[in-house]
């Protein structure tokens, strides 16, 4: 049962992914993202991460989006600017990406190495302790990865400053 | 969760950190209550330097008592605590204690707004110190980011500058996707061996058959691209130029040597200790590397008009040398890369500092041509530059000759006797654009419009390089065994 589901919302995530980057109105990219993200958001929910499916869902198709659809409004795109799909370096972009792929897919496929690595050490840990997976989240934020939390503070803090000098036209 | 979540000795070990993260909120803070008088520039600049020498003090001899006391970790096993860490978080602090020197007059000649400057110098140090002393792959990314997002915005300072803005918003993509790469190797690596520690991570891929796992080589070959990106290894320097010749000078020259030994300093540590049993692997894809950027950064550099693209250039040139030293993967090999990075570190900011001096009709000028002459103007500035260009070729008895011995020694010692080769042969084409400049400091006519502007902490940063530069050999073996005796960790 779940497999079929993950690879209902599989093909979700990626047929509205290209059709994100296909599309030629800005204001239907962004819709198509819209899908994609919640779709994601699905995912998460399979592999039994509710908090990070709710944050992908609040955070992501929330306000990251809300904030493109502002800039494409504020920054006035008309209705008769379309963006081109096709630019001159396609042929090559084109080339390459199949090469990539097929790289990728004889290293995947090819080999008869084992697709499903042991998952005992990660998704089981969050589940197996007691109290939700939240709590368990909370709980890892403030003990083991308390030094990486703290930093990504100063992280935010330089991306705040950044942006507000970056785009104040006197400081 | 029965442990407790830190104790207070781990903030102890990260006591240079905090230091630069206070201070960069004093300048933040004071930057938005002081009034905007003339001489401001100069007194954000010496709070900075206070503060970054404050931190240096808490690497020097903070950490080397935590490390007598037999701490190896802090904040459950993020942060290694260690010579190796200490060795790069000085060299970073001593490349920013530098580039503040030459900035002191460069930000009040180019009007530019100080606090912030200062602000992001200190949170991309702080970003680079987490870099070196990263023990878990969480850390190592959060730690990367803090460096890269200020040094973007570094980067793109000078907001009137057209070329500023434009290698800002370059780096930035560049950076970003590169990044992109790095966090997904990352999570195939993760997905493997179901860890993020590091030397957890070695002992998951010790298990026979596991370095086998497609999925884990496609991770390890990602992460080499993602790190080649971060150093500016060919083919994905194309960042590099761009970004060092639009960036505003002092930044060119902080972000060539700090941000590049900053980078170096994770590729090690990520390769020797996570990925160790993999070396076979890694050393194969480096050594491809290594020869590629060393030999296209110098061929690069030979056709450069521009001062700051052709120094560009052969920053990507020096990231090739110091890669043989990664490539050789034995203890000597991490040794000479390291010392060939402190070497890099004083020279390179000579040269850059170098540039900032020239001036026409009161702009920044970097091309060829607005050296000439030098040697009429100011014998000291053409004898500086000659020490330090002397250097970059590697020829005796610089620091820089000491840098490329020890290198291709280790590479020779690790049976990559032809790689030492191919760096032979580029130091010698090196050589010939490094010349160059020099001619046309010695022959060629002064060009009346191009001014010099001297001011007394870029004299300083200049008369610093320079005896390292030149006394590096007298100082060789105490530096060696210092650095030796960092690198043991692995």
């Amino acid at each position: 049962m779940e497999i079929y589901a993950f690879y209902a919302i599989a093909a979700v995530v990626l047929s509205s992914a290209v059709l994100m980057v296909t599309s030629r109105n800005l204001v239907h990219s962004i819709v198509y993202m819209v899908i994609s993200f919640v779709a994601v958001g699905g995912l998460f929910i399979l592999l039994e991460a509710e908090f990070v499916a709710a944050v992908q869902i609040l955070v992501y198709a929330g306000g990251i989006v809300v904030l493109f659809l502002f800039v494409v409004m504020l920054v006035n795109v008309t209705e008769t600017y379309q963006v081109e799909f096709l630019h001159r370096q396609w042929l090559p972009a084109a080339v390459l990406s199949l090469i990539l792929a097929t790289q990728i897919g004889f290293l995947v496929w090819g080999n008869a190495g084992d697709l499903s690595a042991d998952p005992s050490a990660s998704a089981s840990v969050l589940r197996a302790v007691d109290g939700g997976n939240t709590e368990t989240l909370g709980m890892m934020l403030y003990t083991d990865y308390l030094l990486p939390f703290e930093v990504a503070s100063v992280l935010l803090l330089v991306a705040m400053i950044g942006a507000i000098y970056l785009s104040k036209k006197r400081v | 969760m029965e442990n407790m979540p830190f104790a207070l000795s781990d903030l102890a070990s990260l006591n240079g950190e905090i230091t630069l993260a206070i201070g960069a909120c004093v300048v933040l803070v004071w930057g938005a209550f002081a009034p905007s008088g003339n001489r401001t520039g100069s007194r954000f600049a010496g709070v900075t330097l206070l503060f970054v020498l404050a931190a240096m003090a808490g690497v020097m001899f903070g950490v080397p008592a935590q490390i007598a006391a037999g701490v190896t970790s802090a904040f459950s096993g993020q942060l290694a605590v260690d010579g190796y860490g200490s060795f790069f978080s000085a060299l970073f602090l001593v490349a920013a204690a530098l580039a503040i020197g030459a900035s002191f007059r460069f930000l009040d000649d180019e009007d530019a707004h100080a606090p912030e400057y200062y602000f992001f110098m200190l949170t991309s140090l702080i970003g680079m110190m987490i870099m070196a002393r990263a023990a878990d792959l969480i850390s190592l990314f959060i730690g990367l980011e803090l460096q890269a997002l200020s040094v973007y915005v570094l980067v793109g300072y000078l907001k009137k500058d057209r070329r500023s803005t434009e290698a800002g918003l370059k780096y930035f993509i560049l950076g970003g996707l590169s990044s992109g790469i790095f966090i997904y190797a990352l999570s195939l690596v993760y997905a493997v061996t179901g860890t993020t520690n590091l030397e957890a991570i070695a002992t998951s891929l010790a298990v026979p058959g596991t370095t086998e796992n497609p999925i884990l080589i496609l991770g390890l070959i990602l992460l080499v691209v993602s790190l080649a990106f971060k150093v500016a290894a060919v083919p994905f320097h194309m960042w590099a130029p761009d970004a060092y010749s639009g960036a505003p000078t002092p930044i060119s020259l902080f972000i060539s040597v700090a941000s590049k030994a900053a980078a170096f300093a994770m590729m090690i540590r990520l390769l020797f200790v996570a990925f160790g049993p993999m070396a076979a692997s890694w050393t194969a894809l480096l050594a491809v590397v290594s020869v590629a950027t060393m030999t296209f950064g110098n061929i690069a550099a030979v056709t450069q008009d521009n001062v700051k693209r052709m120094f560009a250039y052969s920053s990507v040139a020096h990231a090739g040398y110091a890669l043989m030293g990664v490539v050789a993967g034995t203890e000597y090999g991490i040794t000479a890369a390291m010392f060939y990075l402190f070497a890099y570190t004083f020279m390179n900011i000579g040269a850059w500092g170098m540039i900032v001096l020239f001036r026409r009709e009161g702009m920044p000028c970097d091309r060829v041509n607005d050296f000439a002459g030098l040697i009429h103007r100011s014998g000291w500035a053409a004898t500086g530059m000659v020490i330090f260009l002397l250097s970059l070729g590697g020829i005796p008895p610089t620091i820089g000759f000491l840098g490329k011995w020890y290198v291709f020694g280790a590479a020779i010692e690790a049976g990559y006797g032809w790689l030492a080769v191919v760096g032979a042969i580029n130091a010698a084409i090196s050589i010939f654009y490094y010349l160059r400049l020099v001619k046309v400091m010695f022959i060629a006519e002064v060009d009346e419009d191009v001014t010099l502007v001297t001011s007394m902490p870029l004299n300083v940063t200049l008369a610093l390089s320079a005896a390292v530069t030149l006394l590096g050999v007298i100082l060789a073996t105490p530096f060696l065994e210092w650095v030796q005796s960092a690198a043991l960790p692995f």
